[in-house]
């Protein structure tokens, strides 16, 4: 299973305390190659959203 | 929603895909000048678009009925999805039963996209003091629960960047 289970901080939003998602770390490396994949992925990505538009 | 404290407003943006001025709205999160607030079940249609995305790229096809991608590469798409959202600072609102119950409410009700109720559940939230919309019906809920709304396009003024 991919794992989904984040902490929950509370955060000033707007003067509002907002409880939001915490994520985890990563190396400056990885976010690079993150983005790199995502970069790749951005046709896939248009592809997927513009068939399911005519779902 | 705008962070900086010189400013009037700190405003509220419903960004769409189709919306006309969508890549100069999205120059305005890389300037830091909006910041972006998500509700949760955003998070999962990104993550359920982008594993479907992973499978295309990968098998060219998609199996419109599970997830064909082995545990690794889910794992690795997760990642992906959760550095994007630390790279932008995007801020995923946790909503509990409460407020999905009034999100289910609110569809319930009365016209209303999901997409919408949740967007107007994240606006009570954060309680912004500006929307800024093209979304006729959208502008007129807004309006109805005492929000000041503006057009797309008044937002660089509203934000001092004209």
């Amino acid at each position: 299973m991919v794992g989904l289970e984040y902490e929950i901080e509370e955060r000033l939003i707007n003067k509002n305390l907002v409880r939001v998602r915490k994520f985890p770390k990563y190396s400056k490396e990885r976010v690079e190659e993150a983005m790199r994949e995502l970069e790749e992925l951005s046709p896939y990505i248009e592809k997927v959203i513009e068939e399911s538009k005519h779902e | 929603m705008n962070e900086a404290s010189n400013l009037r407003y700190k405003p509220l943006l419903r960004l769409v895909s189709k919306s006309k001025y969508y890549h100069r709205l999205i120059d305005l999160i890389a300037q830091g000048k909006v910041k972006i607030v998500i509700h949760d079940a955003i998070l999962a249609e990104a993550l359920s678009v982008l594993l479907k995305s992973e499978e295309n790229k990968i098998f060219g096809r998609i199996d419109r009925e599970r997830i064909v991608l082995d545990e690794r590469t889910r794992q690795r798409v997760l990642e992906n999805l959760e550095i994007a959202v630390g790279a932008l600072s995007v801020d995923v609102v946790t909503i509990g039963k409460e407020e999905i119950d009034k999100t289910l409410e609110k569809v319930k009700d009365v016209c209303i996209s999901a997409f919408d109720a949740l967007t107007l559940v994240v606006a009570d939230e954060v309680k912004p003091d500006l929307i800024a919309t093209d979304d006729k019906l959208f502008r007129n809920r807004a309006l109805q629960r005492g929000y000041e709304v503006c057009f797309e396009e008044e937002i660089y003024e509203k934000l001092g960047l004209t």
